[in-house]
């Protein structure tokens, strides 16, 4: 009974790490109908930027992440002004070319920069654990979790109880209706962008103490979390989060009873059943992959 | 008691004339068929592996430099380079080589699944391969244009489980028929490559293999599943061939979910770069990695005067040059040493044959190498053939944060420590309940 509890306390863990990353990722997808290539280089640049703190300055890594997301909240901006905006109203294949290239082009600019040289956080608190009936948590796990799910819920609240949420929602639905109603479509669509990569960003630096830091990094998370996001439905916020928590259970138990060759495998087949039985996952609209905030 | 690699010297001592044999002298006398050569070397030099592959690509460079100032053999070399970041690249960089850079023979490559792209590539176009650094089996099995200078796979996998069944669990004081053994790797083909080298040896044996697990190095994001199973099991010793991302990720999880590991032995990869170490701080105390030997990991004493005389000029240059000397730069160095003053100066011409028979008549012993391991090639029409049979791997442990050679006896600058792996919590682990 507590080998089997472990392995769902580490399954709902790892689910945790997926979930900040996911929700970002469908926001954006909602929001702007774009499918960002580029979201899991924005956590790689949070890995980057919260070692070199730790490296150079010597600040704790949990402090450094407040410092690594306003930066790449300005990064996304810019993303957005240089990039995104001029593909409104593009073909949806440029946008998806543009935010391919765009990954490529972060992944490259950081083997230039840094090379490809793997790095590490080594905390005081790496390896510590606490134990809750004999169940064994990793502290900086634990925290990741903690903090991926306050952001989703934080995120949530803000999409569907303040003025500006509902715009967001507004042109989520129906640009050129919002755009009617007065609501600044463009400004919308930036602060969307860069709220979601920085909290990709965020992730990264929630586990830099946890995973190695190199530039490739998020190739070995986008398409889990691409799996995740249609899962959950396109735009869905709480079925972001639900997906990511049941592919991290199916990775932890499959890899327990299948092996970890076969995790990965289980988590397409348990992809592929949900998507025959409701199309547009759990939380999505038929027909429209549309945010509803819900 | 401190061994050292002495037994290696007393033969070269003993064998003075073998050792002459060996010498560039004998290979000079005549005067050789081969005039010149336009050395195409193919290495990433862009991508993941770029970095890694740097130290290769400037032991190459440095060889060759060094081959045609001291023009021993009256034989001049050109070196022209490509790109390979991928096994795809690494295909289009032997046809660029080949037909736009006019390259006669190519060597490579630092990844074995590059080199394994590229080296049948090379064959369809009947262009000799020199593979100086990469380990898969299949690079020499699977053709018959490669004469590889390092250590194959099979050795590797075959050397880190019977170092396991013999020398580990004699220290462990368990008896071979009493081990109970987990074989842990990549699903790429460097980590299945030695992993059945390693399966076909524990299978030889009276031992168990306990589990027999494989996950995609690129992907894994998470090891706590087979960690949970490797608790189960208890097994007195785990072979893990990894790179240093999943090598990292299985000991923090080991620590975060207290899964005691006796001892653990790895196979190249991740297990022997600092970059590891520097993840796990003390925690790399005690872990074993088999690797072939490099002048960073022997008594270099022990070396002839040649022998010296080169690791000097090799080091000098990297120095000179602001880079850095790695086991890679060692490998690739004498590799392309070895191709171009014992097998070029031998052979008839710069054909796949010749070049097969003149590398079958090199016999030079460790003691003249840099990298501590000799130089005899299984010849060609024989299984393997190209095969360099004297790259024997070596068991390290890593010590204070350094790699010291522990095993076998005669190579051993260190005896064991940590054996077995202290617990978690003996280690210093902090727990709040």
């Amino acid at each position: 009974m507590q080998l089997a509890l472990q392995i769902v306390t580490n399954g709902l863990l790892l689910g945790g790490l997926y979930a900040l990353l996911a929700v970002g990722l469908t926001l954006i997808f909602g929001v702007l109908r774009v499918v960002n290539f580029a979201h899991a280089e924005f956590m790689m640049l949070g890995m980057f930027g919260t070692y070199w703190i730790w490296r150079l300055a010597g600040i704790d890594p949990y402090l450094a992440v407040l410092l690594v997301v306003p930066l790449i909240f300005a990064l996304g901006i810019i993303v957005d002004r240089l990039v995104l905006q001029r593909t409104i109203g593009a073909p949806e294949v440029t946008v998806v070319f543009a935010t391919l290239g765009l990954s490529i082009l972060m992944q490259n600019a950081a083997l230039t920069m840094w090379t490809a040289d793997i790095r590490s956080v080594t905390t005081d608190y790496s390896g510590m654990v606490f134990r809750a009936g004999g169940i064994r948590i990793s502290v900086p796990m634990a925290i990741s979790f903690v903090v991926a799910m306050m952001a989703a819920a934080a995120l949530w609240l803000f999409l569907t109880r303040t003025l500006y949420g509902k715009a967001v929602q507004a042109v989520a639905q129906n640009r050129e209706a919002a755009a009617l109603m007065g609501i600044d479509v463009r400004r919308v669509y930036m602060w969307t962008f860069a709220t979601a990569v920085a909290a990709a960003g965020a992730m990264g630096g929630l586990i830099a103490p946890l995973f190695t830091v190199y530039p490739t990094v998020g190739t070995s998370y986008i398409v889990a979390v691409f799996v995740i996001v249609v899962l959950g439905g396109l735009g869905s916020v709480p079925g972001a989060v639900l997906a990511a928590l049941v592919i991290g259970l199916t990775e932890a138990i499959a890899g327990y009873l299948l092996g970890t060759a076969w995790a990965e495998l289980a988590t397409f087949i348990i992809f592929l059943a949900v998507l025959i039985a409701r199309p547009q996952g759990f939380f999505g609209r038929r027909g429209a992959e549309t945010f509803g905030g819900r | 008691m401190r061994r050292r690699i002495a037994t290696l010297v007393q033969t070269a001592a003993l064998a003075a004339g073998v050792l002459a044999v060996s010498t560039p002298s004998l290979v000079q006398a005549d005067t050789p068929a081969v005039q010149s050569l336009r050395l195409g070397a193919l290495f990433p030099q862009s991508g993941n592996l770029a970095f890694g592959a740097a130290n290769a690509l400037q032991g190459v460079q440095i060889a060759v430099d060094l081959f045609n100032e001291r023009n021993s053999h009256g034989i001049t070399v050109e070196l022209v380079t490509a790109d390979a970041p991928d096994p795809a690249g690494g295909a289009a960089g032997v046809r660029q080589l080949a037909t736009s850079d006019g390259a006669e023979v190519i060597i490579g490559t630092y990844a074995s699944a590059i080199a394994s792209a590229a080296a049948p590539a090379a064959e369809r176009l009947g262009i000799p391969y020199i593979e100086s650094t990469a380990f898969a089996e299949g690079i020499t099995r699977n053709t018959n244009n490669v004469i590889r200078t390092t250590i194959s796979s099979g050795a590797l996998g075959a050397a880190a489980m019977d170092f396991v069944l013999t020398g580990l669990a004699e220290q462990l004081g368990v008896a071979e028929g009493d081990m109970r053994v987990v074989l842990l790797h990549t699903d790429d083909e460097f980590g299945v490559s030695i992993a059945e080298a390693a399966l076909e040896r524990i299978q030889e044996s009276s031992a168990t293999l306990a589990l027999q697990e494989s996950y995609p190095a690129a992907t894994t994001r998470d090891l706590s599943s087979v960690l949970l199973r490797i608790q189960g099991l208890e097994p007195h010793a785990v072979v893990h061939i990894a790179q240093v991302p999943d090598a990292t990720l299985f000991w923090r999880q080991a620590q975060q979910l207290d899964v005691y590991l006796p001892a653990v032995v790895g196979a190249g990869g991740g297990y022997g770069q600092s970059e590891f170490a520097n993840a796990l701080g003390d925690n790399i105390n005690g872990i074993f990695n088999v690797v072939p030997p490099t002048s960073g990991s022997i008594n270099t004493d022990a070396l002839s005067p040649d022998a010296q005389e080169l690791l000097q000029e090799l080091g000098e240059r990297v120095s000179a040059n602001g880079w850095t000397q790695g086991p890679y730069t060692d490998w690739a160095f004498m590799g392309t040493w070895i191709f171009l003053d014992q097998i070029v100066p031998r052979a008839a011409s710069l054909s796949i044959d010749d070049l097969m028979t003149a590398a079958a008549e090199v016999d030079v012993p460790a003691t003249e190498s840099v990298t501590g391991f000799g130089f005899r090639f299984v010849p060609a029409g024989e299984p393997n053939s190209g095969q360099n049979m004297m790259a024997i791997p070596v068991v390290q442990q890593w010590q204070d944060g350094t790699l010291r050679v522990a095993y076998p006896e005669e190579f051993a600058v260190t005896e064991f420590t940590n054996v077995p792996l202290p617990t978690w919590d003996e280690r210093t682990e902090e727990i709040a309940d």
